[in-house]
């Protein structure tokens, strides 16, 4: 077809090192060491290189990538000969896809025989009389662009990549064919957004406020659950059980009335108990916001305080194998402690309990002696010393002490989800991590949600077996 | 001339009379300052102000470019619909 040197006209495949052709001009004495890729990462250029590097081993989407793109689309005349010698190649069936067979050595030795066959036809100017130059060096550059050794791993011998890079060439082609007819060309819209805007943070916003919904339904699915809690964990009529003292504020608590009765006997409940359900009705009928009954609302520090340390003493006392507590009571992490020295003890409770030591008050003040603690505050000898008592381990109490930590749990939980909510009114919005802060919330707060159901499940039975009436 | 300020046009464009070119172009984002008018490509040449009716060649230039980079994003749309 065309004239050719004397060098390439005696054409061999191209010794083939490390994946990469030998360059032509390589003397052969070198042959030992690989050549460096001496692939040229030109901006305008490297597009090109990688479609033709991975046309010449898919050469599955030349039918899609003909429709669009031609020859005349690319910058070189070496690459303008390259894209008109795999396109007639494929056309004559003279390519493997590489990428369809079946085992790596087969892909390697398909890659080896579809460069030497673009190598052959380049040398002979068997497609495009466009000069090439050194066809070794050009085959070089594609390989080093599109290794054949990648092929398994897709990436840009994906079709759809085929698609884009072949938009990219097509694109700059364009841009050249343009500018040099002398349009002006101006800057499009930057490819990195700006800071986030209002308008922009919207489907964030969206995003915080369905998860601040979800946040309120775990709220009432708990609150369903601290009602039933209260209603087993009323004390039973006074001749089947201990006569307990009431508050001075509040008058004795009488048997329960019969079922036709009920009206006047919630008349008769301690004050506190009707300004809950009170409470609760109200805002049942007059809004769609919840709101916690007001004995959980009157959640104080002491009272907090009260239930952490109960919950650390019961842990002191569940034996050896920790089995007079439930799981999910020893599964609390110290992150559900408010006070920071019952959170560090019940960490180091938990230390304990992962090297498998036995809990109490003993072994705790050793691990928190330990110099390896780190003089992190806990619970002093002293403190320690009023825990070896026994604690009270009637199941209504447990779940009370359970339920006053998990609710201040949750309360912790929906003041930073709020204040993540409500950070998005301010102009300097990080909204990334108001997100990320409001997701963790919402994980803190299933988990405690939970442990909850699960405490409250496990105490039923219990419960349950005790009369009513 | 048959010329047409930027600002006339900016308002045929609002007013939906006239086409704008909006395909980035290159990695940088490059758009030629080109609009469809009646048919007719209008064009802001280097060194001008004001837009003027594409020459022949340039006109072919700009359909055929319009048609490829429809066809190329078919092209794409259609692998991600396989």
């Amino acid at each position: 077809m065309a004239d050719t040197t004397a060098t390439t006209n005696t054409v061999q495949p191209p010794p083939v090192i490390n994946g990469f052709p030998r360059l032509a001009n390589e003397p052969a004495g070198q042959a030992g060491a690989p050549p460096p890729p001496a692939w040229d990462p030109d901006t305008e250029r490297a597009p090109e290189h990688a479609l033709l590097g991975s046309l010449l081993y898919a050469p599955h989407a030349f039918d899609a990538v003909d429709t669009f793109l031609g020859a005349r689309d690319f910058s070189t005349p070496a690459t303008k000969a390259v894209f008109t010698t795999l396109r007639e190649l494929r056309r004559a069936g003279a390519l493997y896809d590489v990428a369809a067979l079946p085992t790596q050595q087969a892909q390697l030795q398909a890659a080896e025989e579809n460069r030497s066959r673009l190598f052959t036809a380049l040398s002979n100017r068997s497609y495009s009389d466009l000069p090439v130059g050194d066809v070794g060096e050009v085959l070089a550059q594609l390989t080093a662009a599109a290794p054949a050794e990648c092929v398994p791993l897709r990436g840009i011998y994906d079709p759809a990549a085929q698609m884009r890079l072949a938009r990219i060439v097509l694109e700059a082609s364009l841009r050249r064919q343009l500018r040099s007819m002398g349009v002006l060309m101006t800057k499009g819209r930057p490819v990195v957004p700006g800071p986030v805007t209002e308008q922009a943070a919207g489907p964030s916003v969206q995003h915080l406020e369905q998860i601040s919904g979800q946040l309120r339904t775990m709220t009432d699915r708990l609150v369903q659950a601290v009602r039933r809690t209260e209603v087993v964990g009323t004390p039973p009529p006074a001749a089947q059980q201990p006569h307990v003292a009431p508050a001075p504020s509040h008058p004795p608590s009488p048997p329960s009335p019969p079922a036709e009765q009920q009206p006047r006997a919630a008349a008769q409940q301690p004050a506190g108990t009707q300004r809950a359900r009170a409470a609760m009705t109200a805002g049942r009928a007059g809004s769609s916001r919840w709101r916690l009954p007001q004995p959980l609302q009157a959640i104080t520090q002491r009272r907090l305080h009260r239930a952490e340390r109960h919950l650390i003493h019961l842990a002191l006392h569940s034996g050896p194998d920790a089995g007079r507590l439930p799981t999910e009571v020893l599964d609390l992490r110290p992150e559900d402690f408010t006070h920071p020295v019952n959170a560090n003890t019940w960490r180091a409770i938990q230390d304990l309990r992962r090297q498998g030591l036995p809990i109490n008050y003993v072994s705790l003040h050793l691990r928190t002696a330990d110099p390896s603690w780190g003089h992190h505050p806990t619970l002093s000898a002293r403190d320690l010393g009023r825990l070896a008592q026994p604690p009270e381990l009637r199941p209504e109490r447990v779940a009370r002490t359970l339920q006053t930590v998990v609710t201040a749990g949750i309360r912790r939980a929906s003041r930073s989800a709020g204040r993540a909510v409500s950070a998005l009114a301010t102009p300097e919005l990080d909204v990334r991590s108001a997100l990320d802060e409001a997701q963790r919330q919402v994980s803190v707060l299933t988990a405690r949600t939970r442990t909850a159901a699960a405490v409250h499940h496990a105490t039923q039975p219990t419960q349950q077996s005790s009369p009513r009436r | 001339m048959n010329e047409i300020s930027r600002e006339q046009m900016a308002e045929l464009i609002t007013n939906g009379t006239a086409t704008p070119w909006t395909h980035p172009l290159g990695v940088e984002g490059d758009i030629p300052t080109a609009a469809t008018l009646a048919d007719t490509w209008y064009v802001v040449l280097d060194g001008h102000d004001h837009y003027t009716p594409a020459a022949a060649d340039l006109a072919a230039v700009l359909t055929s470019a319009h048609c490829a980079l429809a066809a190329a994003d078919a092209a794409i749309g259609a692998q991600h619909v396989e």
